[in-house]
């Protein structure tokens, strides 16, 4: 019975919302989490810690009905992390790693609201590629036994895997200012099937990005 | 909603199956106490020791994993002769491991492995020098035992001549030296004609400050080598840094067949006469068990030593630093270290090649890498780098060595004509 009264405010709330079929395109900004999925490979005192960054970039929404759109977006969004040693050093050792990325999610993208206010929710794939990588912190591990604290960009090698891809999926609420222009506040979660990292075939350390997207957006209705 | 939940819960259950598992990579800390039962497992683990830990991959040419498909089914092959009851003999494991290992660059690596089912009547174990038989290939090379003698040779019957004269010094050869088993040390004090002198120093190992330290306590007997070893290296160092310019013509400091030793030596023979903390080599470690995941280049900061500082070059006093082929890890990065002052000069041969330095055992969590086992007590002991270190002109030279500025192979001029060469450099000196 829940289920029968679901699908009936689903289909009313599709019928009344929105408009006709049309273009909308945004431009958005915010913040991101990230975290990284992977084994310590052995390195017993290592952990893994979220680190939070930027979102920025574009996105284009097409809608086909009132309540069925097709969304896509490209931005350049950090995928950070910190790496913590906890051994007894005096002075903490770990690592900030500062990962840019361009990310272009592909989403299918359901509507359902009222006159001025909608809720969005998304689901589809994303691919992405690894622009630029740093990495800052501190170690206590030289061999004249001082501490240093560094800051410097990481060179790609062939280790890296730049192109990776995954699912997103997520929900926004979008708000029409005038007829013209709308914001949305989306957020976007993109989990990816691919390791950063090569696996090898021998033995597999794979690693992975699990990044949480909060994101404010304009909206130019075409 | 709780359907929802669920749906949410079995979607992510199911995304997450699709991604790949990480196998297990052991910690290499827990490898030194493993009882492995076969060949195949131990050499696994030295593999993966060795795959995960091992600094130099970014330069090594060794396949690794190349290594891994040839010598694995090699291993198993064992195990099955075993099973069949055939005997394994320990010539035969080390011949394989030679030919698993020979390639690896580090120069400081040695490697102890037990044959598991060893025959009563075999070696338990077998050791070897993977650079032992790389350095042999060089155009130069020459025995060390060998060179040692000759230096000793040369140094014991150091005569008086109309270039010089020794106001005193002498060698210990031989002797015990308390808690540096087998340092052997010969200080002189040459006197060019026009009255300014040389504090000469060859020892065969670095561990001056140790030395220094082990005979500074009350009673002790001031006969002993161990003290006239300390005595030696003070007079060498005092003479250093304190002479007078006008009186002081120049330093030596023999590097050949010095097979290295502690590290903070450097800052005596090297800081204490750089006129301000400087550095000439940068290391970095293993952050990551990936092959290429190293850490920063950290400055390798060479510090005057006990706050003791010359400025040779204020005062334009030559230090002439000798070494060869068997001038090994500390023995070769005082030397480089010194060649990078600017009064000084490295006279001899390209060293050895074991340029990264190394923690000890009790440190392997520092970095996973470096020196992984037991050596007493396990079925393994790989001693193997903890650091890489590179120039400050970024040249990373494990298992290549450092080149002198002038270059007198042994072969060729033998020992003497290397330390009349250092000497003439000094006297010449303008």
């Amino acid at each position: 019975m829940k289920k029968l009264k679901f699908i009936v405010l689903f289909l009313f709330l599709c019928g009344t919302s929105v408009t006709q079929a049309q273009w909308n395109i945004g431009v958005k900004g915010g913040v991101d989490r990230n975290m990284v999925v992977r084994s310590n490979a052995g390195r017993l005192d290592e952990t893994y810690h979220a680190k939070v960054g930027t979102d920025f970039g574009i996105f284009g929404r097409y809608q086909f009905n009132e309540c069925i759109g097709l969304r896509a977006d490209f931005s350049v969004m950090s995928r950070s992390h910190t790496m913590r040693r906890n051994l007894n050093y005096v002075k903490p050792t770990y690592t900030d790693y500062k990962n840019s990325y361009i990310m272009l999610p592909v989403m299918a993208d359901i509507t359902v609201g009222f006159e001025k206010l909608h809720f969005h929710l998304m689901g589809g794939a994303f691919a992405a590629y690894w622009l630029s990588a740093k990495r800052s912190g501190m170690t206590n591990i030289t061999v004249d036994d001082v501490s240093i604290t560094f800051d410097e960009k990481i060179e790609f090698n062939k280790e890296h895997n730049r192109f990776c891809a995954g699912v997103a999926a997520g929900a926004g609420v979008n708000y029409d200012i005038t007829d013209s222009y709308a914001i949305e506040l989306d957020a976007l979660f993109y989990y990816d099937m691919t390791s950063y990292m090569k696996v090898d075939k021998i033995v597999a350390e794979p690693r992975y990005h699990n990044t949480l997207s909060l994101t404010l957006g304009l909206i130019y209705k075409l | 909603m709780r359907k929802i939940s669920l749906l949410i819960l079995a979607a992510m259950l199911v995304l997450s199956s699709c991604r790949k598992k990480a196998d297990h990579i052991p910690y290499i800390g827990e490898t030194s106490t493993l009882a492995y039962q076969t060949y195949a497992e131990q050499f696994k683990v030295i593999w993966n020791g060795l795959n995960t830990g091992y600094v130099f991959w970014d330069v090594d040419k060794t396949d690794w994993d190349a290594v891994y498909y040839e010598y694995l089914p090699r291993f198993e092959d064992l195990d099955a002769r075993h099973a069949d009851n055939e005997k394994i003999s320990t010539s035969e494991l080390k011949e394989l491991y030679m030919g698993a290992m020979g390639t690896l660059i580090d120069h400081h690596m040695y490697v102890k492995v037990i044959n598991i089912h060893a025959e009563p009547n075999d070696d338990p174990y077998f050791t070897f020098n993977p650079s032992t038989a790389q350095v042999k290939q060089r155009s130069y090379y020459h025995d060390r035992a060998q060179t040692t003698e000759d230096i000793k040779t040369l140094l014991e019957g150091i005569k008086e001549s109309d270039e010089y004269t020794i106001l005193e010094g002498g060698t210990i050869f031989g002797e015990e030296i308390m808690n540096v088993g087998g340092l052997e040390m010969c200080f002189y004090l040459f006197q060019l004609p026009d009255g300014r002198v040389i504090p000469y120093l060859w020892q065969n190992v670095f561990a001056m400050n140790l030395v220094m330290k082990n005979t500074d306590i009350p009673g002790i007997d001031t006969t002993s080598a161990s003290y006239l070893a300390a005595q030696y290296i003070r007079k060498w160092m005092d003479l250093c840094n304190q002479l007078p310019a006008e009186q002081l013509a120049g330093i030596i400091l023999d590097n050949r067949c010095n097979i290295g030793g502690m590290y903070q030596d450097i800052d005596i023979a090297v800081g204490s006469l750089s006129g301000k903390p400087f550095v000439s080599t940068q290391s970095r470690y293993k952050e990551g068990s990936r092959r290429l995941e190293h850490s920063v280049w950290a400055d390798e900061v060479i510090k005057p030593f006990g706050g003791v500082c010359r400025d040779l070059e204020k005062d334009n006093i030559p230090y002439v630093v000798l070494s060869n082929l068997h001038s090994i890890s500390m023995g070769e990065l005082v030397s480089y270290g010194v060649s990078q002052l600017p009064t000084g000069y490295m006279i001899g041969e390209r060293t050895y090649g074991a340029t990264g330095a190394l923690y000890d055992d009790n440190f392997t969590d520092c970095t996973y890498g470096g020196p992984f086992g037991d050596e007493e007590n396990g079925l393994h002991y790989i001693y193997t780098s903890t650091f890489e270190a590179r120039t400050k002109d970024g040249a990373i030279l494990e298992g290549i060595g450092f080149s002198p500025d002038k270059e007198m192979l042994t072969n060729e001029v033998g020992v003497k004509a290397q330390l009349d060469a250092a000497l003439e450099h000094i006297k010449n000196y303008k």
